[in-house]
């Protein structure tokens, strides 16, 4: 007997409509409820797609009803985040300037490549202006809030991406990640989200932020439904210049397999914790369930990281001079200052800072000769309330918005796969995730040890509040 | 797009950093100052004068992270560049 309830997994919802113990167009109207009903609290969806989401689980539907094939998602409903291309809506890529835009001519890259699977995309969501954000907030659409305490920030920029996905409004989405940007909102709202290798996944049909630094990537409630996604995102495409054309790198296939020969380290020095209690207990309950005894240091992740917020500022303001200097007054004043100083920073600078990434890049490679998985944390504390500006680093006040991302900058910086896993924090009951990072194009190892943890306790758990329809 | 004099009253030279390079100068409340009044009237865009505290404090923040490279590990005259940038072997 097939019972219809929030937390079905990516596999339960495929399996019985394939089965026909349950119709696409039926789990498509479930959905479709739960986030008319909790949409408004969270403001995770700027989009909602009803009719292209019932075309196409109409067409799963008479495919199965007359016997013909179907993919390895069908009838999973998915959201992406705003900045993916949707046939026929306007990617906003969370601004107010690009509503003025024509609307998209056709679908993002991963959008076809998971629709070509059966899945069914179900709207477009909130995310921080243009993807320069850590928060979540945003003036335009509304603060994107978190599933686990609405009065807390979601983090960002996909923001809408880990809400609806922690609330239950959708088993997965996509997300993009700069310097943080999947990792920083999987970590608050408590699941697991994937930074691919830089170059992995193609950015076709994606509106960009830093093309150096950017990466696209998929979120989910548990490690088998991420696996199966990512593998299904997976395929060189030579319209984006950065995508590399590797072998897929079948990650679900060796989900189960044996860990206990991956060679696992504690990040150190930068990564150290003891200035971050929450931070550092999450690492440590990791470190406990995989028997890590030995520390790594990472040479040169605080030059890494300064280059990644240079590279960052300086190419963004860039991408975005004409309409700083066209719509100035129609910026979110947190991005906008932001990129009107990355306007005027020197040339010499950015030269100097992607001769740092280039340097550290090559001492991550070595010390990867001998480690195959290094942990460390994604966020400093758990989401912090909504409008905070400042966080305290060793006991002085810092601002808060770029050091959100100050565990994960150094990683994007050079490309390298990380994966988050989520944790507990005991004192707050709030949840705070680990970043699983192995060598480029070494996905498959990220999620065969997030899968490890999450057999031994480290799963998404539901935000009560939003448990029933 | 505002008018706005600008007027270079001190003498770049006499930095007291060792090491001269904007990283360094831009450090200084007041070269910071002229740069910002320089660059505000250059870069095209329509600056309000309430932004200002705000967009100085961001370059202020980019000159900390522009000083930790500077001060990296890097030879200073390396000819080792960086635009060929990719994660792993191709």
């Amino acid at each position: 007997m097939f019972t219809l309830h929030e937390q079905l997994t990516v596999h339960e919802i495929a399996s019985a409509v394939k089965n026909k113990q349950v119709s696409a167009t039926q789990i498509l109207k479930f959905y479709l409820d739960r986030i008319k009903k909790h949409n408004k609290k969270l403001s995770a969806f700027t989009t909602v797609l009803e009719q292209r989401a019932f075309a196409q689980a109409k067409s799963i539907d008479e495919r199965i009803n007359t016997g013909q094939k179907t993919g390895c998602l069908a009838g999973v409903p998915f959201a992406v985040k705003n900045l993916f291309d949707i046939k026929d809506t306007v990617t906003l890529a969370g601004s107010l300037i690009n509503q003025k835009h024509h609307s998209a001519k056709k679908d993002a890259l991963l959008i076809k490549r998971l629709e070509s699977e059966d899945a069914i995309l179900v709207g477009a969501l909130a995310m921080g202006e243009y993807a320069y954000d850590f928060t979540g907030e945003n003036i335009h659409y509304g603060n994107c809030k978190n599933p686990w305490d609405i009065s807390r920030m979601s983090g960002g920029s996909s923001s809408g991406s880990a809400s609806a996905v922690a609330s239950m409004l959708v088993p997965f989405s996509l997300g993009s990640d700069t310097n943080g940007s999947i990792r920083v909102p999987a970590s608050f709202c408590g699941i697991f989200g994937l930074k691919p290798t830089y170059g992995r996944l193609p950015r076709t049909g994606s509106f960009p932020f830093c093309d150096s630094l950017d990466h696209l990537g998929p979120m989910a409630r548990n490690i088998k439904d991420l696996s199966l996604i990512y593998d299904s995102l997976q395929g060189f495409d030579e319209s984006d210049h950065a995508c590399i054309n590797k072998s897929a790198n079948s990650s679900y296939k060796t989900l189960e397999n044996c860990i206990k020969d991956l060679r696992i380290k504690r990040a150190s020095e930068y990564f150290d914790t003891q200035s971050f209690p929450q931070a550092h207990k999450a690492v440590d309950k990791i470190c406990s369930a995989l028997s890590v005894k030995e520390n790594i240091n990472l040479p040169g992740a605080h030059e890494a990281r300064s280059a990644a917020y240079l590279i960052t500022n300086i190419e963004g303001s860039r991408l975005h001079l004409t309409r700083l200097q066209s719509n100035i007054n129609d910026f979110d004043p947190d991005t906008r200052d932001r990129f009107i100083a990355g306007t005027m920073l020197p040339a010499s600078w950015y030269i100097r800072a992607l001769q740092t990434r280039h340097w550290f890049h090559q001492q991550a490679l070595k010390v990867f000769q001998k480690t195959d998985i290094i942990i460390a944390p994604a966020t400093p504390c758990v989401a912090p309330k909504t409008g905070e500006k400042t966080i305290n680093i060793n006991g002085e006040q810092h601002a808060l918005r770029p050091n959100l991302g100050y565990f994960t900058q150094p990683i994007s910086a050079i490309g390298l796969p990380s994966c988050v896993v989520p944790t507990i924090d005991e004192e707050s009951q709030l949840p705070i995730g680990v970043q699983i990072i192995a060598a480029p194009w070494r996905e498959d190892l990220c999620l065969r040890v997030a899968r490890f943890l999450e057999t031994h306790g480290f799963e998404t758990f539901p935000a009560q509040s939003f448990k029933a329809l | 797009m505002k008018k706005q004099s600008v007027t270079i009253k001190k003498n770049y030279n006499d930095t007291p950093n060792k090491k001269q390079n904007l990283a360094y100068s831009l450090n200084q409340p007041e070269f910071l100052d002229d740069y910002y009044t320089i660059m505000n009237k250059l870069v095209g865009i329509d600056i309000s004068d309430e932004w200002k505290a705000n967009i100085k404090f961001h370059i202020n923040n980019a000159t900390k992270m522009a000083q930790v490279i500077e001060n990296g590990p890097i030879d200073e005259n390396t000819i080792d560049l960086s635009n060929t940038f990719h994660p792993g072997e191709r």
